[in-house]
């Protein structure tokens, strides 16, 4: 772990902290302008500083991109309001709609970019231990690590059972009826032979005292240190100074 | 007891990974739904409903942590999928095939009911899909943007859930029964099969 990559290093908890402050202040704050000017540029900084700026910025315009165009499509141009923008042709953009997808997109920019940028920059593993450590039960966690390694699994399998269909003469080209008849026997197999599996998944965990219900160890683990402490209670404070600078004042 | 909880946390990695390959498959043979439920009702018609709503809520945190964080916004549509799928297989809804075409009815009404209030209010009524144009066409017709986003789901949504739900059921009946019974649910759905 290079000293490029200081976010990467945070405690994950301390970041979710940061992430969710920044997601409840894009959300709360009035007009689009703190989304745009100060968390946005904010999430690309961050994202800069753990030498992930191409990587994060490719994700994001992934995700947004689509949801932007059919945001505008829906309030911009279907917006009850009869005030029009500027037209040409036969599209009027109206003025109220437009504002209001501008200041929808800044929060979601706030929440998904912020939440984007914590998975981007965290190892789920050390993120799931350092949950477990919080009262989490330890199956969840299982469930999900082994959830992200068995798909690459599955998703290979697939493509071998997609192959064994093809050579025994299966259409998967043509019309959509004979698309939508050769689904199924090509999930089939995949569902079937690893539910067949499990029962001997089941005999190694138990080998290995899966489901003894004491306290666990582990042979990697991340500790939170001061830094971290000091950066989880520094966003509970500015969060705190937020919303009464935004509502009690 | 024990090993049956083991089956249910086991089956349910496994059940995520359907319901997100579904979905490639589908974009694989250019087919215009989704199909990424049949994971999650399989896990309710196996071991009921904590199973089947576990697997939809960890499906859209998967599919969050890893691709993208909107899933997360529609985690409770998911969820409730598999809640339905499970309480209707506890209560035996799916042996004969209309009272299977009446829970595939409830679980898109339940599935729309739920992700129209998150599309509208989170994203305005859009949600970054094609159904997004269908929306507009609706709402271009002078209705609110509540029944639009409503009407526009509820048309793709009943083919995508009905299809999963019959895809789900042919596979429970094709899994052998030796492994069947191991599940919470399997003397019940072995049963059924006399």
């Amino acid at each position: 772990m290079g000293k490029r990559s200081y976010l990467s290093n945070l405690y994950p908890i301390s970041k979710l902290i940061m992430a969710i402050v920044l997601a409840i202040i894009g959300t709360l704050s009035e007009g689009y302008l703190v989304g745009y000017v100060v968390i946005l540029p904010l999430l690309l900084f961050l994202a800069f500083l753990d030498g992930k700026l191409i990587s994060y910025f490719r994700k994001m315009y992934g995700m947004l991109l689509f949801l932007i165009i059919t945001i505008f499509f829906i309030k911009a141009l279907f917006h009850p309001t009869t005030e029009v923008m500027f037209s040409f042709w036969i599209i009027n953009i109206k003025t109220q709609g437009f504002y209001e997808a501008v200041d929808l997109i800044a929060v979601i920019i706030s929440i998904a970019g912020s939440l984007l940028l914590f998975f981007e920059t965290t190892d789920l593993e050390d993120f799931m231990i350092a949950l477990v450590k919080l009262k989490m039960p330890y199956t969840g966690a299982y469930v999900f690590l082994s959830t992200l390694q068995i798909i690459p699994f599955m998703a290979k399998r697939s493509k071998v059972i997609m192959q064994a269909q093809m050579a025994r003469g299966i259409e998967t080209e043509g019309n959509l009826m004979v698309r939508v008849k050769a689904f199924f026997p090509m999930i089939s197999p995949l569902i079937i032979s690893s539910i067949t599996e499990i029962e001997d998944k089941v005999i190694t965990l138990e080998s290995r005292a899966f489901s003894v219900g004491r306290k666990r160890v582990f042979l990697v683990e991340k500790k939170a240190e001061k830094i971290d402490y000091l950066i989880g209670i520094t966003a509970m404070i500015i969060l705190i100074g937020f919303i009464i600078w935004r509502y009690v004042r | 007891m024990k090993k049956l909880g083991m089956m249910t946390l086991l089956v349910i990695p496994i059940a995520i990974a359907i319901n997100l390959i579904g979905r490639q498959i589908t974009q694989m043979l250019a087919l215009p739904i989704f199909l990424d439920t049949i994971g999650t009702i399989l896990v309710g018609i196996l071991t009921g409903p904590i199973g089947g709503m576990t697997t939809g809520l960890l499906t859209n945190a998967v599919r969050g942590a890893t691709v993208n964080p909107v899933s997360l916004y529609f985690a409770p549509v998911s969820g409730v999928i598999g809640l339905i799928a499970g309480f209707a297989a506890k209560k035996g809804f799916y042996s004969d095939w209309k009272k299977t075409l009446l829970i595939g009815i409830i679980l898109s009404l339940a599935g729309v009911l739920v992700a129209t209030p998150i599309a509208v209010i989170a994203f305005g009524g859009a949600d970054g899909s094609g159904s997004s144009i269908v929306t507009g066409f609706f709402l271009a017709t002078g209705q609110g943007i509540w029944r639009a986003v409503f009407s526009a789901k509820i048309i793709t949504e009943s083919i995508d859930k009905i299809l999963a739900l019959i895809v789900a059921i042919l596979i429970v009946r094709n899994i052998p029964e030796s492994t069947l019974v191991k599940f919470a649910l399997g003397n019940k759905l072995i049963k059924s099969r006399r």
